[in-house]
């Protein structure tokens, strides 16, 4: 009642200041003020959610929806445009966070789990969503009408986008849980290695699935070569940065957490100015920290000190982007598609797992660790909608936003009752 | 570059900078006063500014306005974090006297001398201006106090009486900003133009409302990430607040710290929590307003000097009437204001505080005057209080 009737005061507060001093260019005024009440009252929402046994970050995606252009919108699209430098910040937070967990030491001994595990899930979720989709499309009114090549395009960019597991949601989980053991490490290890894959096959998965949408489209080996270097500069930069980072952790000591903090603000302005890939930077900065220095738990430590606001902040504003109304719009054939997705995860999770030997632990139940979507869908599907103008490309951009908003909203519940579960959750407050 | 990028860069070169001046040893204490009151980043702040190499231009500068607001309101929260009353009141009676006079006395001479010489010679400040300059000029810096005490191992009645005053004056010197912003801003508010009582009383209202949840939320908030989470959250909260009534960002700030030092919360312990960003915000104002400092005509100069006069005079005849203030026994010397001179971060504040929420023609300019003569006064403040204190005070 307390955490309820302080929110409830804050917003309060906000509302009457606004709407009595409000003059129009305040938008600085606007977005310190809100990102304050963001970060106390999100926090607030995620305590009295873990009495339910929530995860956190389902508190802040809610709140973000309740003050978003969705409920209040107080966080509307110009305030989410001016503050989004701060969701690449904490993206590159939890990629490094991600990347530092990481070590290769301890999960040698669950390489092969891995990778069937890692095959079982993209090769199934992907041939199996492709051929439900083309079967599907007689019996779906708006997509009947198409031709088959459209068809099969758009069948290409749902399946590729459906293999997607959002990294940040699996490490804000782990975090939130200080969760460590077999299963915390075999959901992290596919999350991220599948975040690399995906990175580096969708430029190419984009250009296959323009074959079928766009006319005219040829094969461009100056694709091939810009990926090359776009994957190859990360690379390079992520390991000049790890050997930075190391040496300052190893040498200099001191405010390690606002060192790091400045690593990853670094991270996040150069690779949009390089045009280079922010997560595969970051994975790559944590993975030498972790594996190639004695300085991996100081990164952790280090990273976590002050990750709390940037988590908040990064799933707050991800609530406030889901586009709930559009879910209303095709809500039947979404939750159809967003159930055959867990339905192939399981599935390829199972099979996989089978082949590799895994105990019941892992076959049963790992794939509820996969279930959080990337935010790359939003992405794919706009490129959907420019390549395809018009009520079909307004409607096949729909279904994908919306199964992002379940799959998003789900999969931080899915993953935290699994890794209470196994008994791999370390935090005493669950 | 972008506006972050050079902000880390920056921040990055100015923190290798701090740790090379704490590894090695620097023989000459100047020196080391000089780059522990911070003039240096002021210095650096000026060389990658627009005036020189451009590294970090008026765009970027425009862009961080919302880190400006934070750095302002972390300064506020700590100088009222720390104000304690019933630690505070264990002090002597003697070193209010002395306080109280020293402050009262400079502010009064400052603004009457900057008033009056300024208008004397038809030069272009309106009151509220002067104001916040001979505020700015007033407020002491206790870093430079207790580089000195820690750089001779001082320990006597002399450097605690100075680092108390230099306390005091600057919460004082933030109260009376906070009055001033608020008397003399323009936003209409209920429909009443001007409504400086209304003003104060909103901010004072919305500070101690932050300090009470704060207190509340703290039960259930215990972890230093949490703490730092509230801390952060609620500053954000009411600084933003601040922007919307064009109040002191300072100001209201200190309320917040004020409330919670008073509150029954372990104020160390949220000082421990929250300590880290400290030092590098403050290494920030420092060069956001040297980047920011613009030289635009040699008139400068002579503001600059009338200041530094005025200054000097008013330290002065503070020092001398807060020494006679003391007991026979207790006084130090009549030249003591000299050791107040040294101006330290906060007066940079307050200016940076009246220039992001006030646009006039004139902050650029009251900026420049403080950070030269911050430059100045910390080297003439440390050559006295090396020859006056430590020659009484001398341990080792």
């Amino acid at each position: 009642m307390k955490k309820i009737s302080i929110s409830i005061l804050l917003i309060a507060i906000f509302y009457g200041i606004k709407s009595s001093f409000y003059q129009e260019g305040e938008l600085m005024a606007e977005s310190t003020i809100l990102t304050g009440l963001v970060l106390i009252t999100a926090y607030l929402l995620a305590l009295i959610l873990t009495k339910i046994k929530l995860p956190k970050l389902t508190g802040y995606m809610i709140l973000g929806i309740i003050l978003g252009p969705m409920g209040f919108n107080f966080l509307n699209y110009e305030i989410l445009e001016k503050l989004s430098f701060l969701e690449r910040l904490a993206l590159s937070f939890i990629a490094l966070t991600a990347g530092g967990e990481l070590k290769y030491e301890r999960i040698k001994k669950f390489t092969k789990s891995i990778i069937y595990l890692l095959s079982g899930q993209i090769i199934v979720v992907f041939a199996g969503l492709f051929v439900l989709f083309i079967g599907l499309s007689k019996y779906i009114p708006f997509i009947s009408r198409l031709e088959d090549n459209l068809i099969m395009g758009f069948s290409i960019l749902f399946a590729a986008t459906a293999i997607s597991t959002s990294p940040a949601v699996t490490i804000g989980i782990i975090t939130e849980l200080r969760s460590k053991g077999k299963l915390t490490d075999i959901v992290l290890s596919i999350t991220v290695l599948k975040s690399i894959f995906l990175v580096i096959t969708f430029p190419l998965i984009i250009t296959w699935a323009k074959f079928y949408l766009v006319e005219g489209t040829s094969f461009n080996a100056e694709l091939v070569k810009d990926l090359l270097s776009q994957i190859l500069g990360s690379i390079g930069l992520g390991v000049f940065l790890g050997f930075l980072v190391i040496w300052y952790l190893k040498y200099i000591k001191v405010e390690r957490s606002i060192f790091l903090l400045g690593v990853a603000i670094v991270i996040t302005e150069l690779s949009s100015m390089l045009n280079m890939e922010i997560l595969v930077i970051s994975i790559i900065v944590g993975i030498m920290v972790e594996n190639f220095s004695d300085q991996g738990e100081s990164l952790i430590v280090g990273v976590e000190k002050s990750s709390l606001p940037l988590y908040i902040i990064f799933f707050c504003f991800a609530g406030a982007g889901l586009h709930l109304e559009t879910l209303r719009q095709v809500f039947v054939l979404t939750i159809f598609l967003v159930i055959s997705r867990m339905a192939l995860k399981f599935a390829g999770n199972y099979l996989g797992a089978v082949l590799a030997g895994e105990e019941k632990i892992i076959k049963n139940i790992s794939w509820m660790g996969f279930i959080g979507q990337a935010g790359i869908a939003v992405g794919l599907a706009t490129i959907i909608e420019n390549t395809l103008p018009g009520a079909i490309g307004s409607q096949f951009k729909t279904i994908l936003i919306a199964s992002v908003v379940i799959n998003e909203l789900m999969g931080p519940i899915f993953f935290k009752y699994i890794l209470i579960k196994s008994r791999e959750a370390q935090t005493e407050r669950y | 570059m972008t506006a972050l990028l050079s902000l880390v860069l920056l921040v990055f070169i100015a923190y290798l900078g701090s740790i090379f001046f704490q590894k090695v040893k620097i023989s000459k204490p100047w020196i080391k006063c000089l780059a522990c009151t911070g003039s240096l980043y002021l210095l650096l702040g000026y060389l990658i500014g627009p005036n020189l190499f451009n590294v970090f231009n008026k765009e970027i500068s425009q862009q961080l306005n919302v880190l400006y607001a934070l750095v302002l309101g972390w300064i506020g929260f700590l100088i009222g974090l720390q104000a304690n009353v019933k630690s505070i009141k264990r002090f002597q009676k003697e070193y209010f006297r002395f306080a109280t006079i020293n402050i009262i006395i400079a502010l009064v001479i400052s603004f009457i001398a900057l008033y009056q010489s300024f208008h004397l010679l038809d030069r272009f400040f309106n009151e509220t201006e002067i104001f916040i300059l001979a505020i700015a000029g007033a407020v002491t810096s206790p870093i430079m106090i207790a580089v000195i005490s820690r750089e001779y191992k001082l320990s006597g009645r002399v450097s605690y009486l100075l680092q108390f005053a230099a306390a005091f004056d600057n919460m004082l010197g933030i109260i009376l900003v906070g009055l001033v912003m608020s008397y003399t801003n323009d936003i209409s508010f209920l429909n009443i133009y001007n409504p400086g009582v209304l003003i104060i009383f909103v901010s004072i209202i919305i500070g101690t409302i932050a300090s009470y949840l704060f207190c509340l939320l703290s039960r259930d908030m215990k972890t230093d990430q949490e703490i730092f989470l509230l801390v952060l959250g609620l500053l954000l909260f009411i600084v933003g607040i601040a922007f919307y009534l064009k109040q002191s960002l300072l100001f209201i700030s200190f309320v917040f710290g004020f409330g919670i030092a008073n509150l029954p919360v372990n104020a160390k312990k949220i000082y421990l929590s929250i300590q880290q960003v400290e030092r590098p915000l403050y290494i920030l104002l420092l060069i956001f307003v040297g980047a920011n400092l613009k030289f635009e005509s040699k008139e400068y100069w002579f503001y600059l000097a009338v200041f530094m006069a005025v200054n000097l005079f008013a330290k002065m005849i503070s020092g001398y009437f807060a020494n006679f203030s003391m007991s026979q026994n207790s006084r130090i010397h009549k030249t003591i204001g000299m050791a107040n001179l040294s101006m330290g971060g906060l007066s940079l504040a307050i200016i940076l505080d009246f220039h992001l929420t006030n646009v006039s023609g004139y902050s650029q300019l009251l900026l420049f005057i403080l950070a030269v003569s911050l430059v100045i006064n910390d080297i003439i403040s440390f050559k006295y209080l090396e020859k006056k204190i430590v020659q009484s005070e001398i341990k080792v």
